[in-house]
């Protein structure tokens, strides 16, 4: 048995049961990921990612000492007011976080659950997950705590959520695998910021699994900054969402820090008329991996899906992007377009796209475009001529190439927050 | 004028014109695979020793290979113990020495499919070798091409003539074991055509091969050989038809180039092989393995393929771009109708610095067909400066084919410059009624746009193929377009 099966085995000893799920109804999930092991780069998913790492951390869940509630404070946005939920090796903790729930936005820690009193919580735990891949099984198996975040019908949340994965590996490497479940009622409108931080010397494993469900009319945005220790975070993160008529979900993915990144997204839309809106921008340096899988699945008539995905690749670095748009046969009328632009800084670092269409109806507009490439020589070129310095100069252009998906969001501190981190990663 | 609904059900109801069986004596090897067929086969070709080891060693290594299953096809269990793996027209005697000492029933053959051996030989000034079954039946325009020392012939008189080039470079681009089928093909191959340009000779005429596939339960294994030395040109074109049969038969082909210095081969394809019945019925495994190398410096190599045959088509023609400022390209037009089914694409190894590629995939499809696109391009860590654009476009006419691209980017350095774009659509409402309006027929105007959307692929055809590519176009969807 591997070593990552070995450490699987003694973190399911300490699993305990939840009032929403019970250990013996868990094990199955255990057993198909033990049964499959963990992929290796001939499964064509995982072709250019290499998750060996997994094998040489000595992990464990955890407890970890206490966080002390000022560090808070550095690592949220500033002057953004939000409901702060944070999670401390996948765990709710009550003393850190801060935020409203009632009957219109119900924000529900799973250890506190009740199921048979939240309909919609019953309805859809679980369900998109299912069948799912190794780690969302693994995520179900293991997960220590989630959230339940439910919005009501026409309800406009004015604040956003914030998420905050906390790691605490001060005293020795971590796994947390935590679940997020979303359900935005008929006509409501929320945001949402699901965000990653690791303290300590040690490395830290998220494993995150979250379903998303929006109802007719729904309108839900949601963020995933990934900020976190270039040599010791590694995140797992994949996010399922559904769309129903009307609906429109928005998400944004950044990854400018950790050491491996693994986000899998994939949206399914099933209603008319339905829109989602996939941007995503990694920087990569170092000896980093960024590994972005996108799937939209296209089901019914006149919807559409916008994806724009963007990435800067230097040092060591390896970044892949892999975006499938499915058009089933009824799904006419489907206007799809898909993008993702690299820039390759160094010939030690690598870009691996594979953008997929795969299509079944004829009444459709479909397009992708992948590029990867230099910096432009001739705006290089004319603003040398200008007197700006060469480096000052490829910096700007890098951050414009960045700019240009931080400006498609609509909170101006999210914007701000991140504007400032670019900026610093690009030395301007 | 016909409606939409009234084309799409005359859809396949195109008979195969290609599709007649010629009454010729045959001969067949017994029936199956074993060690004793692949010395069968070496035996019947005269072959050295060398050969004949190279074959066995690689059966023995396609005894332990599976059959690759990653590309989006429903391929149905082939047993290929119950084909023949070699079949010939019987003839008294010695081979022909010329094509005037040919059956004419088999020259009838080529005269009904548009390749009048004989004719040609005076007309248009294409030297043409012609395979049937497994075996080259004659070549024409030998001699011509023999004073400017250029040596086209079949493969099985190469390993005759000139052993040593075929041992260099049999092999070179494409490894017995590159996959399944090309260790097959590596071990039953029966004849095909080899081609050499010496150093500085521009081929002064197409040289083209025409493959026909006429006996029953018959398997088509051929190999192309092409190296082109230093400073040459040629152009080549390949032809392939096949009689109408409910049973799948398979072709596995394998088609090498080497280009030398300087040297600029284009290789142009009409793949016809019989796409089975509009049920589904019977057609062609096409399993194609097809690769050149850029050896030298500013070398060139051109895929240009028109694929409108087969029941299933498997298939990437590839460069490798080992030389420096060489330049790889792929023109494909591949159209799929009721039941067939097409992965195809190219792929674009770049190791040289200042390297180039191109890539235009064009790929229509109707009826119940599926049509994929697959390509790679790969840029290596020391190709500084390389470049590629690729280009696929889909077209969808009926609402249950579908059309899939899988492109494949690995960029491994700071200097490569790569772009990809793929658009899908169906035919545009806009441009169809503006055609209408001013008096075309529906069936006229989306043959029109069909044509336009080929054009870019067409036009990369040498003369005489540009002309059959767009007839053929023009039939395979028949009753669907115009």
């Amino acid at each position: 048995m591997s070593k990552f099966l070995t450490n699987i085995e003694k973190e399911w000893d300490s699993v305990v049961d939840f009032p929403i799920e019970s250990k013996p109804e868990r094990l199955a999930y255990l057993e198909d990921f033990k049964q499959k092991g963990l992929p290796t780069r001939r499964d064509e998913d995982w072709k250019y990612t290499n998750i060996g790492f997994l094998n040489k951390i000595n992990f464990s869940s955890g407890n970890g000492s206490k966080i002390n509630s000022e560090l808070i404070s550095g690592i949220i946005i500033s002057d953004l007011d939000v409901h702060l939920v944070v999670l401390v090796n996948g765990k709710f903790s009550e003393d850190l976080s801060q935020f409203e729930s009632n009957e219109n936005l119900k924000i529900i820690p799973f250890s506190k659950l009740k199921k048979d009193n939240h309909r919609r919580f019953k309805e859809n735990f679980g369900k998109m997950t299912e069948g799912g891949h190794r780690f969302e099984n693994l995520n179900r198996a293991l997960f220590s705590d989630g959230l339940f975040v439910e919005l009501g019908g026409n309800y406009k949340a004015e604040k956003t959520i914030h998420i905050l994965n906390i790691a605490n590996c001060k005293d020795s490497p971590v796994i947390i695998n935590h679940r997020n479940l979303i359900v935005a009622g008929e006509c409501s409108n929320v945001k949402i910021i699901n965000s990653y931080y690791s303290i300590g010397a040690f490395e830290s494993i998220f494993n995150t699994s979250s379903e998303i469900n929006l109802d007719n009319s729904a309108n839900l945005t949601y963020y995933n900054l990934q900020n976190d220790d270039q040599d010791l975070s590694h995140i797992f993160n994949t996010t399922r969402s559904q769309l129903a008529k009307n609906s429109i979900f928005s998400d944004f993915t950044f990854s400018l820090g950790g050491k491996f990144i693994r986000n899998e997204l994939s949206c399914r839309l099933i209603g008319e008329q339905s829109l989602a809106n996939l941007y995503g921008l990694y920087l990569a340096d170092q000896n980093s991996l960024v590994d972005n899988h996108t799937f939209v699945a296209h089901e019914v008539p006149n919807s559409t899906s916008n994806e724009f995905y963007k990435g800067i690749i230097d040092d060591r670095a390896k970044g892949i992007f892999n975006g499938r748009v499915l058009v089933k046969k009824d799904a006419q009328k489907t206007n799809a377009t898909q993008q993702n632009r690299n820039i390759v800084l160094s010939d030690k670092a690598q870009i691996n796209t594979k953008p997929e269409l795969e299509i079944y109806a004829d009444d459709v507009k479909c397009s992708h475009g992948a590029t990867t490439g230099v910096i432009d020589q001739d705006a290089l070129f004319y603003m040398r001529q200008r007197g700006i310095p060469l480096a000052k100069a490829r910096s700007l252009l890098m951050f414009t190439f960045c700019y240009e998906t931080i400006e498609k969001i609509d909170i101006e501190q999210i914007k701000e927050y991140l504007t400032k981190i670019i900026k610093k990663r690009l030395n301007i | 004028m016909k409606q939409e609904q009234e084309i799409l059900e005359d859809l396949g109801s195109k008979e195969y014109e290609y599709g007649f069986v010629t009454e010729i004596e045959q001969e067949f090897a017994p029936k199956g695979l074993s060690a004793d067929i692949v010395r069968f086969i070496s035996n019947k070709n005269d072959e050295p020793r060398w050969l004949l080891d190279w074959r066995l060693e690689a059966y023995s290594l396609w005894l332990e290979m599976k059959e690759p299953n990653w590309a989006k096809l429903k391929i149905p269990k082939i047993d290929y113990n119950d084909a023949y793996y070699y079949a010939a027209p019987k003839q008294e005697g010695e081979k022909p020495k010329s094509l005037d000492e040919v059956d004419p029933e088999l020259l009838d053959t080529f005269k009904k499919l548009g390749i009048s051996v004989g004719e040609q030989k005076r007309l248009t000034g294409v030297a043409v070798d012609v395979v049937i079954d497994s075996v080259s039946l004659g070549t024409t325009f030998k001699e011509t091409l023999a004073e400017k020392g250029i040596i086209f012939c079949s493969l099985s008189d190469a390993v005759k003539e000139h052993p040593e080039l075929v041992k260099q470079y049999l092999g070179s681009v494409v490894p017995v074991t590159d996959n399944f089928f090309t260790a097959l093909n590596s071990a039953v191959f029966s004849d095909g055509s080899f081609c050499y340009i010496p150093k500085g000779v521009r081929c002064p005429m197409e040289l083209s091969t025409y493959f026909r596939i006429n006996a029953a339960m018959t398997g088509q294994f051929e190999r192309t050989l092409i190296i082109a030395d230093d400073d040459s040109y040629v152009s080549y074109l390949e032809g392939c038809t096949a009689p109408m049969r409910d049973e799948n038969q398979l072709h596995a082909a394998v088609v090498e180039i080497i280009a030398h210095k300087n040297a600029d081969v284009k290789y142009s394809t009409v793949q016809n092989w019989y796409p089975g019945s509009k049920d589904g019925k019977g057609g062609i495994f096409n399993f194609v393995t097809k690769r050149g190398i850029c050896e030298g410096s500013g070398s060139k190599i051109s895929w240009t393929q028109v694929e409108t045959g087969s029941a299933i088509t498997w298939k990437y023609p590839s460069c490798i771009l080992k030389g420096d400022y060489s330049v790889g390209e792929f023109y494909s037009v591949a159209v799929t109708n009721n039941f067939q089914q097409a992965d195809t694409g190219s792929k674009m190894i770049h190791l040289g610095r200042n390297t180039k590629s191109k890539i235009i995939s064009k790929g229509i499809s109707a009826g119940e067909s599926n049509n994929s696109y697959r390509g790679l391009v790969h840029i290596n860590k020391k190709a500084k400066n390389a470049r590629n654009y690729t280009q696929c476009d889909s077209l969808l006419l009926g609402s249950k084919c579908g059309a899939h691209t899988y492109p494949y980017i690995e960029v491994n350095n700071s200097s490569g410059i790569v772009e990809h774009e793929a658009t899908t659509s169906k035919v545009s409402e806009d441009i169809l009624f503006y055609c209408k309006q001013r008096g075309m027929s529906e069936e006229d105007a989306v043959a029109l746009i069909i044509n336009g959307f080929a054009k870019e692929v067409l036009r990369q055809m040498p003369m005489e193929f540009a002309v059959e590519a767009q007839k053929l176009l023009a039939l395979s969807l028949e009753g669907s377009v115009g």
